[in-house]
């Protein structure tokens, strides 16, 4: 049955229930060896894709946190560039100048 | 004169109670004239109350070597198990192998074979009912391959047609794949980023690939794999699923041409002609050393059973005449041509002689014309059984 558990809050054992034929059955020295070996290069490999993952998850937060900075700033300079077109559409010389702009268009048809 | 090959035959096993002893049986029983084979079957801690228990002493009274690790590995790690000993064990060659697999005497004979035609081949899985994309179409594998004699009647079949070829494909399949020791030194073992197992001998097939090695299925062997055996009961597989789905995304990441590849694969054709010769081969060959029947029906092949059947649809004059045997269906391709011979003629040069009997299983405009060309005016009337 699958846990529900964090896989960090499990033991061992949940993850591998450690049923069936006691330790010592089916025991043959060299493959005894062989697999004690290799687990324990197993273990090592884990260890350093571990480690390659955690590196490559803390490269890209931070890649995500200069991306919202980025974003938060840019979001201010749009807010900024959005009061100022406001500020251009409510003076009193806008719309002279809307008029101005529309009369040339029509002259240069 | 060949060098003798020193082969390790690994059978992986978790639980199977009921279908492990059959595996070994049909292991034991391979052909070791020239080549010396040892089996060894690893159990990877299976949960099953008692079950290790009755295995090794199985294995001991077939003096076949058995290991039980400590804790269950997954079947990546339990394979590599298999080939760190063939390394360590200084073999020429590891076979692993499932242990839902009937393995045809002719196994190592073959695989060796076809694995001395070239010294880049890094692998070679025998073809089978169940093998990926590779497997031969069957009606009722279950039923009609699970039986060690017709096992090897297919292997030996398909063997004198296909001899040592070796088929170059996208990855090998793991139920039943020959490895020899240079390709474990130089691929290295099955990935343990695949957990309990599945796609971890695609992983391996791309990664020998990339250094250049040729994956290959050797035609020439057949060997009969179940399928599932205990991966879906042990919850490895969601029930109805084929493969694990997080196994492949990794596969697609470290391998993103793979799926094209196998596409690509796939659209050539060249499975398709495989199939339908491999089938054709099969049924060719039962029906000149079993004998057959022949059908003339409306409604195709009633059955496909042990015993070959050539069932003639007489609906129109270019109809398909097909063949059965053991679940495998194939096309006889017949010459329609005015001067070509008649039916009958073509189907009796097909199978080597005449038919056992004719059954008449429906009547119609063209079956009078048809028994006469089958030289069976006196067919047996069985239509009302269809009715």
């Amino acid at each position: 049955m699958t846990s529900t558990r964090p896989i960090t809050e499990q033991s061992i054992d949940d993850l591998t229930p450690d049923t069936g034929a006691p330790l010592d059955h089916g025991a043959d020295a060299t493959l005894d060896r062989i697999n004690l070996e290799q687990a324990l290069r197993d273990f090592e490999l884990a260890n350093r894709r571990v480690i390659d993952l955690s590196q490559r998850v803390a490269s890209l937060h931070r890649e995500l946190l200069d991306a919202r900075a980025e974003l938060s700033l840019t979001r201010i300079r749009l807010h900024e560039a959005d009061r100022i077109i406001d500020c251009l559409r409510q003076s009193r010389l806008f719309p002279v100048v809307r008029a101005v702009v529309r009369a040339t268009r029509t002259l240069r048809r | 004169m060949t060098t003798r090959a020193q082969v390790l035959l690994a059978i992986t096993v978790y639980n199977g109670r009921s279908f492990v002893p059959a595996a070994i049986r049909s292991a034991i029983r391979m052909d070791t004239t020239n080549h010396d084979v040892d089996i060894l079957v690893l159990d990877d801690h299976s949960p099953e109350p008692g079950w290790s228990e009755e295995l090794a002493v199985l294995c001991r009274d077939l003096r076949v070597r058995y290991y039980c690790t400590p804790r269950n590995l997954g079947i990546p790690r339990n394979v590599n198990l298999a080939l760190l000993s063939a390394h360590e064990g200084s073999y020429t060659h590891v076979v692993v192998a499932n242990s839902d697999v009937l393995f045809p005497t002719n196994l190592i004979e073959s695989l060796v074979d076809v694995c001395s035609t070239d010294d880049t081949i890094a692998s070679v899985t025998a073809w089978s009912n169940n093998a990926s994309i590779y497997s031969l179409p069957n009606d009722d594998p279950v039923m009609m391959l699970s039986d060690q004699d017709r096992v090897d009647w297919l292997s030996t079949t398909v063997a004198n047609r296909y001899g040592r070829t070796a088929l170059d494909v996208p990855a090998g399949i793991s139920f039943c794949m020959m490895i020899p020791t240079w390709a474990v030194r130089t691929v290295g073992l099955m990935d343990p980023v695949f957990g309990r197992g599945y796609c971890e001998e695609t992983d391996w097939s791309l990664r020998s690939q990339q250094l250049g090695f040729r994956c290959t299925v050797a035609p020439g062997v057949f060997a009969y794999h179940a399928g599932k055996g205990s991966n879906e009961s042990a919850g490895l597989l969601r029930a109805g699923a084929t493969t694990v789905d997080e196994h492949e995304l990794i596969v697609d990441m470290r391998y993103p041409t793979f799926r094209s590849d196998v596409g690509a694969f796939v659209a050539s054709g060249v499975l398709e002609r495989l199939h339908a010769e491999g089938s054709l081969t099969i049924c060719q060959a039962a029906v000149r050393e079993f004998g057959y029947s022949i059908e003339v029906g409306y409604l195709g092949g009633s059955s496909s059973g042990p015993a070959p059947v050539v069932t003639i649809d007489p609906s129109t004059p270019d109809s398909p005449v097909s063949v059965t045997f053991l679940g495998f269906r194939a096309t006889i391709d017949i010459d329609r041509r005015p001067e070509g011979d008649a039916v009958g003629r073509q189907i009796f040069d097909f199978a080597g002689g005449r038919p056992t009997g004719v059954n008449l299983l429906d009547r119609g405009p063209r079956t009078q014309h048809l028994l006469d060309q089958l030289g069976a005016e006196h067919a047996t009337p069985i239509y009302p059984a269809r009715v």
